[in-house]
């Protein structure tokens, strides 16, 4: 259950003319945390939407796990061991917390519908299996005082921590986290920051990171690839990165007053 | 307010134990046992069989629109692919037992829902619910144009065969009463059981987000050909036992889109997603016109204007459904569900 490692390579993918990724190589290791950083509209969301077949890129082709793909299979994704978060929370709210959790089990049942109405010994067995590991993650990720709640009374930092666990519960091999500390406060952050950590340390998974605060990319990532207009800048360590001119002039550098990167970056 | 609701629902929504059939199956037992006591044959009649049928019909459709989020304007089609379907394999089926008929009935119109609801793969909401609409003229059409679903008979109007179950005659109101509780009992534990487990979770899933559902691996168009599917055999079941039980006799022409608005709006009043609601809706929408018809005519006397009544009637239920959606969206289950736990506290 190790992480995988994936390479997009040539990646290209436009919206009605509009180029949202150029020819985006990106070559992410095995047990990586490798950050995507750019300003908004860069194309971060759109190259995790390709790994995840959401989106056909029109050009470029995936490597995973030693498997040669033009495309992704969306269905097919939690079978690979891929699982992700969304930049936009995408719960199902009409749940509770652990339901939703036990949905990241989904690929792994092998009881029918009918098996599950007679409460066939595989059925019973798979659904008391589902509910024990998505109570023992959600204990993992202090969700325990909501577990039972409906997802959508939960607030903004707690319900993307129930993605989190949601993506973790079938032990993938690649998690594609789309801004995951997006909207939280400090305290919030510093408590993903060592949820992620631990689940890396904990399984070895591959994570992708789109993050926007740079103290946070700074700390987490292992590698960080730097986008911008739909073209890869940069790739390196965050010491490289940091002293990448490119960079600086592209992202870091331009004034960013409204988000406080430079201050962070300098610190 | 709502959240309240929604977290309630998906607190009931846990691990389900045999225990939460503890409240069912008492009601089933006072519905089973006590009630048919009552010497009336009116109750059972005209009250508690439609009741039934359309309780059951009522389910189907909140298993598809209310679980799967597929909204559709077609149940009254399928109630009438079920009615004819039921008629027509009893008759050229010599000494087919009831049951499986009514089965069959059910298999039918599942087939019917798997074809007309190939749209939904495509299509959703508003787009979805057009689509349906289609399903509904076209089965009256065909329905009523093709003379051999009704064994050519030119009268329009014909009856089922005298219903039997084993060598047990069901030809009191009584007895047609307690068939439909049975095999509403039946099919209703059989939803409970379903929408509790994994592939419950599914159809709360592709409705709340398809997305979502198809990156963790639910088969997202399986699932809604398998929740068209089911829900078009509960609701081709209720047509056959509306046409067989209820009006005895078997024409197309009650199974309108007017009927269709009636078994959606049963759920919205009901509860959404909510397996007793689909019952409380039902006894709502369908009981309550007859009490009031019955009020108007001891209130008024017997020489009564019915069209008048009829009209009044229509207002006063079209005024409580606006009340309804703006004070309660979730549905007398969930008013229900609030006074229990109310109770439960005190
Ligand atoms: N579904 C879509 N339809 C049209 N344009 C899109 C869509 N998704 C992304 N884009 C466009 O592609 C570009 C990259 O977007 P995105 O990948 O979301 O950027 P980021 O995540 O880096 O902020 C933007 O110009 C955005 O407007
Ligand atoms: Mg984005």
């Amino acid at each position: 259950m190790a992480g995988a490692a994936i390479r997009l390579s040539g990646v290209t993918l436009s919206f009605g003319g509009i180029l949202a990724l150029k020819g985006v190589d990106l070559d992410i290791h095995a047990g990586d945390i490798h950050a995507i950083i750019g300003p908004n509209g860069a194309g971060k969301s759109s190259l995790v939407n390709i790994i995840c077949g959401i989106y056909r890129p029109e050009a470029g082709s995936i490597d995973f796990d030693g498997q040669h793909l033009s495309r992704m299979e969306t269905g097919r994704l939690a079978k690979l061991g891929i699982t992700r978060t969304f930049q936009n929370i995408v719960l199902f709210k009409g749940m509770s917390v652990t339901q939703n959790v036990m949905m990241g089990l989904t690929h792994k049942t092998r009881s029918t519908p009918w098996g599950q109405i007679i409460g066939s010994a595989r059925a019973r067995r798979e659904e008391a299996h589902a509910y024990e590991i998505a109570r023992a993650i959600l204990a993992r990720l202090d969700l325990t005082q909501v577990q039972d709640r409906a997802v959508n009374t939960l607030s903004y930092g707690a319900q993307k921590r129930v993605e989190l666990a949601r993506a973790l519960i079938a032990g993938p091999r690649l998690l594609l986290l789309d801004e995951p500390m997006a909207g939280m406060t400090a305290g919030e952050k510093v408590r993903m920051i060592a949820f992620i950590r631990e689940a890396q340390a904990h399984s070895g998974v591959t994570v992708i990171l789109i993050e926007h605060d740079m103290g946070v990319v700074m700390e987490l990532s292992d590698r960080i690839t730097v986008l911008d207009h739909g073209k890869r800048i940069a790739q390196g360590t965050p010491s490289e990165i940091q002293v990448n001119p490119d960079v600086i002039d592209a992202y870091l550098g331009v004034a960013h007053a409204d988000d406080g990167d430079d201050a962070v970056l300098a610190a | 307010m709502s959240s309240a609701i929604l977290e309630r629902q998906a607190n009931s929504q846990g691990l389900p134990g045999l225990k939460s059939f503890r409240g069912p199956f008492l009601v089933l037992l006072v519905f089973a046992v006590v009630i048919p006591q009552v010497h009336s044959d009116y109750l059972f009649d005209a009250i508690l069989t439609p009741f039934l049928a359309i309780s059951l019909a009522a389910l189907g459709l909140n298993l598809l629109t209310g679980y799967a989020g597929q909204v559709s304007l077609g149940s009254a089609a399928f109630m009438a692919v079920g009615a004819f379907a039921g008629y027509n394999f009893l008759l050229r089926i010599p000494g087919l037992p009831l049951l499986a008929g009514l089965a069959f009935a059910g298999l039918t119109a599942a087939v019917i829902g798997i074809v007309f609801g190939l749209p939904s793969l495509r299509l959703r909401g508003f787009y979805l619910a057009v689509s349906t609409l289609a399903t509904q003229f076209f089965v009256q059409w065909a329905l009523t144009n093709i003379s051999w679903f009704s064994n050519d008979d030119t009268s329009g109007v014909i009856s089922p065969p005298p219903l039997h179950l084993g060598g047990f005659a069901l030809d009191s109101p009584v007895r047609r009463y307690l068939l439909c509780l049975g095999v509403v009992a039946v099919l209703t534990f059989l939803a409970m059981r379903l929408v509790s487990g994994q592939t419950g979770r599914a159809l709360i899933a592709v409705r709340d987000s398809e997305l979502g559902a198809r990156v963790l691996g639910v088969k997202v168009l399986r699932t809604k050909l398998f929740i068209f599917a089911v829900s078009s055999f509960y609701i081709g079941v209720a047509g056959a036992l509306w046409s067989f039980a209820y009006l005895r006799t078997i024409e197309p022409d009650g199974f309108d889109l007017d009927r269709s608005f009636q078994i959606l709006f049963v759920i919205i009043i009901g509860g959404l997603a909510s397996i007793r609601g689909a019952f409380l809706g039902a006894a709502f929408i369908v009981v309550l016109p007859l009490l009031l018809s019955r009020a108007g005519a001891i209130l008024l006397g017997p020489g009564f204007d019915s069209g008048l009544v009829d009209l009044v009637q229509k207002i006063f239920l079209g005024a409580l459904i606006i009340l309804f959606l703006r004070l309660e969206p979730a549905g007398l289950s969930a008013l229900v569900g609030r006074l229990r736990i109310r109770r439960n506290a005190t």
